[in-house]
């Protein structure tokens, strides 16, 4: 430590300066004196020893790194702690200087007792002021957003319910309407006997099998649209789900269905708010598009994770943030894969990347919207013969 | 004003490069794997030029400002957004995306080891390791067992400390420029290398920092950290190092001779040498 001179000693302010890494090298008296140390006492020790705990956070928050970027720090106030445990409040100016070949922060500071009291209740009233402030500025903001929202809700609750109208209407002629006539085709197709067929010529006998063929490939096209439309029916009630149980079902059915075995593994999966009937069809059709696609010469491998995560529950209203927990939940399979060009389309319904593929191209466009109608997401991503990746994001609570 | 003055009915991803001016994003560096800094609370991204700049021969180097921080846009501050750490999570994944960056070394100081441990749990394929230079994932003490280092009262100390200095400033930190016509280089220097910050926006900031609670989070994360533990931080003491190191999975833990609570400006090679130790202890696995 350098000695300090008299005037500075017993300046009417109180001097110190640190190094870096926060070591005291010089406290003059009037400082030590006013923190009730004899002199000398403090040098060696740390900086914060005498600052209360908010100042401390403060000096390492704000005044160190505004030292050590910018080399000076001025009218910054902090909380003194005394020997004694005496708060007092001082206003501080700071620079850092080469010195010996080393850097050293240079302070001065004097008590605002007074000051800080006056000031306390200016701050106090400012906030006062800034809440009302905020509050009418929120109040006058969410009224119009009220307004904009009430008039869009309206119209899309008038387009909504046209539209249910109309997808009752196309269930009833799914269900019905259409599949009336294509049952009565392989009916009457089926109604030709050996005979009946003998008498065709060669290219009838060929347009009969056609016949049979399409009707029954349209019967079962309509059945799978019927069952993507039937899930906007939203009779089913909400309860609370245990996936893990929804995944070994939908396992199991399609082990059935299929008679191929597939090799699951599965981290804990959490009970979410949702519909039961809806989810397991969501598990059914992955499972079964990993055994659609699997790879000639390997048995289906399936793994799935899944961490629970806080997400925006917001997503039309762009700007809104209100994150709840979600299960993000990560699908992967060692199929065929695709490339991931097409990793939009194939949630389009009907869309089929191999026309001689198996299966209708409804499954998952199935997925993606149990996914949306339980306020979540779908995503994928594929590679030609590595496996297809699928990311859900599905609330916890509906 | 920092409020939006109009509101969007329809979604629409914010675009790479509005992201990328929103948040002052700066890439630097002549390497291809990307390494993001993230600076903490009371700051911004100035805070690591005494260590990024030594990663710049081997990685992509990305520097950015926490919407409200920096020269970041103050006008794209929301309220809602930021009222958790979530929203600042969401900025570093933003940034992730709108650059396209995968295989990540992330580094953050103080708050910011918690808000990219919240972004690396949401998309853990996107994250290589994870720096976490003085982290706490939780600052007030919990009875019985939990020993953050502060009460609730010093918190609210801390923000009236914050008070007292915003008053007569209108934005607290903010570049003044030092008066020597004779060197403008100085003049330059000074106004770069300040940490301005908007007072409103960092008093909310601190509060979110300080009250938020991050321990349920901690046994979520899969990508690998390495806690850079400072000898004597008030702010993250030992014993909440320790907890980290516990609690996290593949965690190393590193003690700094370095004190305080920023090694990286106190003690910037020790900083840098302990982050490249680790990076290549894990490129030799």
């Amino acid at each position: 430590m350098q000695p300090m001179d008299d005037a500075l000693n017993t300046a009417p302010c109180g001097v110190f300066s640190f190094t870096d890494d926060g070591t005291l090298v010089a406290v003059n008296g009037t400082l030590a004196e006013m923190l009730g140390y004899g002199t000398g006492e403090l040098v060696g020790g740390r900086v914060e020893s005498f600052l209360t705990l908010a100042s401390r956070m403060f000096y390492q928050t704000h005044l160190f790194p505004m030292l050590r970027m910018q080399g000076k720090a001025e009218e910054i106030f902090l909380s003194l702690r005394s020997r004694s445990g005496e708060s007092i409040p001082v206003l501080l100016n700071a620079v850092r200087k080469e010195h010996e070949g080393g850097v050293v922060n240079q302070c001065a500071l004097i008590p605002v007792r007074n000051r800080g009291k006056y000031e306390d209740e200016l701050l106090a009233a400012k906030r006062t002021a800034e809440e009302a402030l905020r509050n009418n500025e929120e109040l006058t903001r969410a009224r119009r957003e009220l307004e904009l929202h009430a008039r869009e809700l309206d119209q899309k609750l008038s387009r909504l319910e046209q539209k249910n109208q109309e997808l009752t209407r196309i269930s009833t002629i799914l269900s019905h309407d259409l599949r009336e006539p294509i049952r009565k085709l392989s009916m009457f197709s089926s109604l030709f006997t050996q005979q009946d067929r003998q008498v065709l010529s060669a290219t009838g006998q060929r347009s009969l099998d056609r016949i049979k063929l399409q009707s029954a490939r349209m019967e079962q096209l309509v059945m799978a649209l019927q069952e993507f439309v039937s899930l906007d029916d939203t009779q089913e009630p909400l309860e609370d789900v245990e996936l893990g149980d929804v995944v070994g079902g939908a396992r199991q059915l399609v082990t059935e269905r299929a008679g191929t075995m597939m090799e699951l593994r599965s981290e804990p999966l959490p009970v979410l708010q949702g519909r039961r009937r809806q989810l397991m069809m969501l598990f059914f059709q992955l499972l079964d598009n990993s055994v659609k696609f699997r790879r000639p010469e390997e048995s289906p491998r399936i793994g799935i994770e899944c961490h629970v995560i806080q997400h925006n529950t917001y997503r039309a209203n762009t700007g809104r943030y209100h994150y709840t927990d979600f299960a993000r939940i990560l699908y992967a399979d060692n199929g065929m894969g695709f490339d991931n060009r097409y990793s939009d389309y194939v949630f389009e319904a009907l869309k089929k990347l191999d026309p001689d593929s198996p299966g209708q191209g409804i499954g998952l466009a199935i997925c993606r919207k149990v996914v949306e109608n339980h306020n979540g997401s779908i995503s994928v991503e594929s590679e030609p013969g590595r496996g297809t990746r699928f990311t859900l994001l599905l609330p916890l609570r509906q | 004003m920092l409020h939006r003055e109009d509101v969007s009915l329809r979604a629409s991803k914010p675009l790479a490069h509005d992201i990328l001016s929103r948040n002052n994003v700066q890439v630097t560096g002549r390497g291809t794997q990307p390494i993001l800094f993230a600076h903490g609370f009371g700051c911004d991204q100035h805070m690591w030029r005494f260590v990024a700049p030594a990663f710049e021969a081997d990685y992509r180097v990305v520097l950015f400002d926490y919407v409200g921080s920096g020269k970041s846009d103050l006008h794209a501050y929301n309220r809602e957004r930021y009222s958790s750490l979530n929203g600042y999570a969401e900025d570093i994944l933003d940034i992730c995306r709108a650059l396209d960056l995968r295989d990540i070394i992330f580094v953050g100081h103080s708050v910011s080891s918690m808000i990219g441990l919240l972004a690396a749990i949401r998309e853990p394929e996107r994250f290589h390791r994870l720096v976490l230079v003085a982290p706490s994932p939780r600052y007030l003490n919990e009875a019985p067992d939990y020993v953050g280092g502060f009460e609730r009262q010093d918190i609210e100390e801390l923000l009236q400390t914050m008070d007292k200095n915003y008053i007569g400033w209108a934005n607290f930190l903010a570049p003044r420029v030092m008066n020597r016509p004779d060197r403008p280089e100085l003049n330059q220097e000074l106004t770069e290398s300040f940490c301005s910050t908007d007072p409103t926006i960092a008093r909310r900031f601190a509060e979110v920092t300080f009250f938020s609670d991050n321990r349920k989070d901690l046994p979520k994360l899969t990508v690998p950290s390495l806690i850079l533990q400072c000898s004597e931080d008030l702010i993250a003491p030992r014993q909440v190092g320790d907890y980290l190191h516990r609690n996290l999975a593949r965690s190393t833990l590193r003690l700094t001779r370095a004190t305080g609570h920023c090694p990286h400006m106190s003690a910037p090679e020790e900083t840098t040498s302990l982050i490249k130790d680790y990076l290549g202890q894990g490129s030799m696995s």
